[in-house]
């Protein structure tokens, strides 16, 4: 287990080196810097300024020197200043990455706690009224949009009825308790929906595959309650794949969700990175890149120990 | 149960937080990179400046220089600007300004010409990336008379000489530390960055409280402000990165006002005043956004300035005023805006006119049979390229009628939208648009196209790109007429100039102009004084003349 687990660390510190070169050079291939976008605009900047700028910014050193100088920076902590924000980057990622991890796991939960039930409840009774609901809830919980979806919460809850507020965090008007709360409905109840069909459809696919195994039949035979039948044996078996999901879905929780939090001017780490890519600002998208990329790995590795913990049969090699 | 649902329903809407009238929280799209005044400059920044800090000069609402830190504007007449001669053997221009005798930063210390000559210091230093070291470099002379009165030496007199715009004051007694410590890294270090929330930073009539950094600036009455005492006590901006929301969070009144300037994009005023007109008062502002169409001279058919025109004759900008923008958007000459002092209206005109369109084709070579496109003598099909920004919806509805009209006449269209920072990083500044592009500058009132029209502005990779002559436009006749404005300080003797100029622009078409767009403001009925000026010093800069009714 432990030469495992070390084994999976020096693949994920290779990975990561692999991915920042990518994403480094990736952002600098996209076309205009960061000068050529503030001489639009402001179309007075001189040429000696492009060039005097460029220079002291390091833009007119070759991609590759600049990847390598970020490296040894990031190396030793220091992921440098936004040039977005002018703010060291540490400071925007760590509020960003707060307000990400409340809206996506607040949702990842409630998806998990809707998921969960609803897809056993309509594996114990395939092709049956119940299973047909539920799938059709599933369908359109993965059809819809969430930009659609969140556009309507929005007319219907916060334009029309005004019982929640239309985005923010709240933080703004000092919102405590209940009140910040509030802020948190819509956007989660978008991501939720959004995301509890594909959820409950690995539930239910998982749970199908196992009630037909021999070792259910055994334990039916054997006269345990159906209850215990589910919990004790089908339940831990069903949930191998739904835990690959989660593995899966984990750097998610720390790299946000853009159009939701776009949608609900919620600042979270989707809106961060996504505006440090298009405004070329290598050092907030690079670090907020790199954590995004280092959580999905490490969810990896949890989603394989997780495996092991499941099912003492498997062998982490 | 139906109890309990009804508690939480009431819980709801009794929670949902009440609008205080001392407050005013106001809607933007965007967040400055900075709010250091002398770093990166944009229309946000420029926005919450506005309530903040104060120009030395501005062009006021009139579309005229006037003092905002100054007693009188510089003029040979007034004796209060001076030819001088140069070391170099040149001649410049010395200018007398005179600070309010009672003007102090938010924390009470005296504004004094120590702070403008600390500034310049700033922004002439080498190693401090200010976006706009040309202004800064201009300056050959500051000579500080006393607490109040400075003289600066500009190294050249052109028409624009009694502005001293571009050089932002900067707090001596709080910044020469940090900047004294290291130059390369004041930009980083300053207390504009580090804590914005200093009230010594700011002089305003109001000064910044509180950031949330791409979120929110807060704003409290300056207490320090030695002008008109504002009627608001306190004033939220508050960043909306998408319009739906902002449109939705001023219905559920959780923002008062979308500011025109940053706010609500033209096309959605115009939708949400159908709806709302009888909560909130609706104001339309003509700007000096200039939508054009730019036409690459490299690519033929558009070297044909036949061809050029006959385009323009084909589409119909009433009709797209009309149907796209309520009327809103009206047709324009050229360049020049026509509330603008230097507007003639004595030029060229296109108004829609397929057939004329028709017949300038056929001379320039490109004939069509029945419906079909017009092909030339090689059987070439006509065929252009439109090219867009995909982040502007109002430009794609404009592209689809331009197609659908241009297919009218004969002209096959291919619309290619690609992202700002592609178009504008890479597509505009290097020519590679084989065709049209339709995109907007904002300029100044009597702000003369050297970088746009001058022949030497055509970036190429042997000037490293330097100009904004995308179209590639070359005319000696202009050339000179841009000189001589630039050189010319007699409005009266400027003025034929300028028609002139305009002219020869709507007779050769280097850029085919659709209109000069307008900004709509949308007010609660309860909030008064905002006067928006239209061109790029926002209505912020009189945030003192605003008021509610109480």
């Amino acid at each position: 287990m432990r030469r495992f687990i070390v084994t999976r660390l020096i693949q994920t510190l290779v990975v990561m080196l692999a991915v920042s070169f990518g994403a480094y050079v990736l952002i600098g291939l996209m076309p205009g810097d960061p000068i050529d976008l503030m001489i639009t605009a402001n179309p007075a900047i001189s040429s000696a300024d492009v060039a005097r700028l460029k220079a002291l910014y390091g833009l007119d050193q070759p991609l590759v020197v600049r990847w390598f100088y970020w490296l040894m920076m990031a190396l030793q902590g220091d992921f440098g200043y936004s040039r977005l924000f002018t703010q060291p980057v540490t400071d925007l990622i760590a509020p960003a990455l707060g307000n990400s991890l409340k809206l996506m796991l607040a949702s990842w939960a409630l998806s998990l706690v809707i998921a969960i039930p609803a897809g056993i409840y309509a594996a114990l009774k395939p092709r049956s009224f119940r299973d047909y609901a539920v799938n059709l809830s599933a369908f359109a919980g993965v059809s819809i949009p969430p930009f659609w979806l969140g556009l309507l919460a929005i007319l219907l809850f916060a334009v029309t009825l005004r019982w929640l507020p239309a985005g923010g965090t709240g933080q703004l008007d000092n919102a405590q308790g209940w009140d910040a709360l509030r802020y948190l409905i819509l956007p989660v109840a978008t991501l939720t929906i959004a995301s509890v069909g594909s959820h409950i459809r690995f539930v239910r696919g998982s749970m199908i595959e196992v009630m037909r195994q021999d070792f259910i039949r055994t334990a039916r035979a054997k006269g345990l309650s159906e209850r215990a039948v589910i919990t004790n044996h089908a339940l831990r078996n069903g949930m191998m794949p739904v835990v690959t999901l989660l593995g899966l879905e984990f750097g998610t929780l720390f790299s946000g969700a853009l159009i939701t939090e776009t949608l609900f001017s919620w600042p979270g780490m989707g809106r961060l990175i996504y505006n440090a890519v298009i405004g070329s600002d290598y050092n907030l998208a690079m670090a907020g890149l790199m954590l995004a990329t280092l959580v999905t790995l490490i969810g990896n590795l949890l989603a394989d120990l997780g495996y092991k913990w499941l099912d003492p049969r498997v062998r982490l090699s | 149960m139906r109890k309990l649902i009804a508690f939480l329903m009431l819980t709801l809407v009794t929670s949902f937080p009440a609008q205080a009238r001392d407050l005013l929280k106001i809607g933007i799209s965007g967040y400055p990179e900075t709010l250091h005044p002398a770093f990166s400059s944009s229309a946000v920044q420029s926005y919450i400046h506005g309530f903040v800090l104060r120009p030395v000069t501005a062009f006021d609402h009139d579309w005229k220089i006037a003092c905002f830190m100054c007693a009188d504007v510089p003029s040979f007449e007034n004796g209060l600007a001076k030819r001088v001669a140069l070391a170099d053997g040149g001649e410049g221009v010395e200018l007398t300004f005179t600070l309010p005798a009672n003007a102090k930063w938010g924390d009470g210390v005296p504004l004094t010409s120590r702070d403008v000559a600390f500034s310049i210091t700033v922004g002439q230093h080498p190693d401090v990336p200010v976006a706009n070291q040309e202004v800064f470099n201009r300056i050959v002379g500051f000579e500080s008379v006393d607490d109040q009165t400075f003289k600066v030496t500009m190294d050249r007199i052109d028409y624009t000489y009694q502005s001293f715009g571009g050089v932002e004051i900067l707090p001596e007694h709080l910044e020469r530390p940090v900047f004294e410590q290291d130059p390369a890294t004041y930009q980083k270090r300053s207390l504009y960055v580090t804590a914005p929330a200093t009230p010594g930073l700011w002089f305003g009539p109001y000064i910044v409280s509180d950031v949330v950094t791409a979120s929110a600036v807060m704003l409290d009455s300056n207490p320090y402000w030695w002008g008109q005492k504002p009627d608001i006590a306190k004033i939220q901006l508050r960043n909306f990165e998408n319009t739906t929301a902002l449109e939705a969070s001023l219905r559920t009144g959780e923002i008062d006002y979308a500011s025109g300037e940053t706010g609500m994009a033209l096309d959605k005023v115009i939708a949400f005043e159908r709806r709302f007109t009888n909560l909130y008062d609706i104001s339309y502002q003509k700007g000096l956004s200039y939508y054009h169409l730019d036409a690459n001279q490299a690519f033929p058919p558009l070297d044909d300035r036949r061809v050029r025109q006959a385009l323009l004759l084909a589409i119909d900008r009433t009709e797209i005023s009309t149907k796209l923008f309520a009327g809103k958007n009206t047709p324009t000459l050229s360049f020049i805006h026509p509330d603008d002092p230097v507007f003639t209206p004595d030029v060229a005109r296109y108004d829609f006119n397929p057939e004329q369109a028709g017949r300038l084709l056929d001379d320039a070579g490109w004939t069509r049979t029945d419906d079909r496109p017009r092909t030339n003598a090689d059987g070439d099909v006509l065929r252009l390229t439109l090219y867009g920004a995909t982040e502007s919806s109002t430009g794609q509805l404009i592209q689809q009628v331009l197609q659908n009209r241009w297919k009218q006449i004969g002209v096959e269209v291919d619309i290619l939208n690609q992202p700002a920072r592609v178009l504008f990083g890479e597509t505009l500044p290097q020519r590679k648009f084989d065709g049209l592009a339709i995109f907007g500058w904002l300029s100044a009132p009597e702000h003369l196209p050297l970088t746009i029209l001058r022949s030497d502005q055509v970036p190429t990779a042997d000037n490293l790109y330097e100009g904004q002559n995308y179209t590639g436009y070359t005319n000696p006749r202009v050339d000179e007429l841009i000189d001589a404005i630039e050189l010319e300080l007699d409005f009266d003797k400027r003025l034929p100039l300028w028609h002139e100029l305009q002219k020869i622009y709507a007779q050769d078409l280097p850029a085919l102009p659709l209109y000069h767009g307008e900004n709509g403001f949308i007010f609660p009925k309860w909030l008064k004084g905002i006067r928006p000026t239209g061109h790029m010093y926002p209505s912020s800069l009189w945030a003192e003349e605003w008021y509610i009714i109480r």
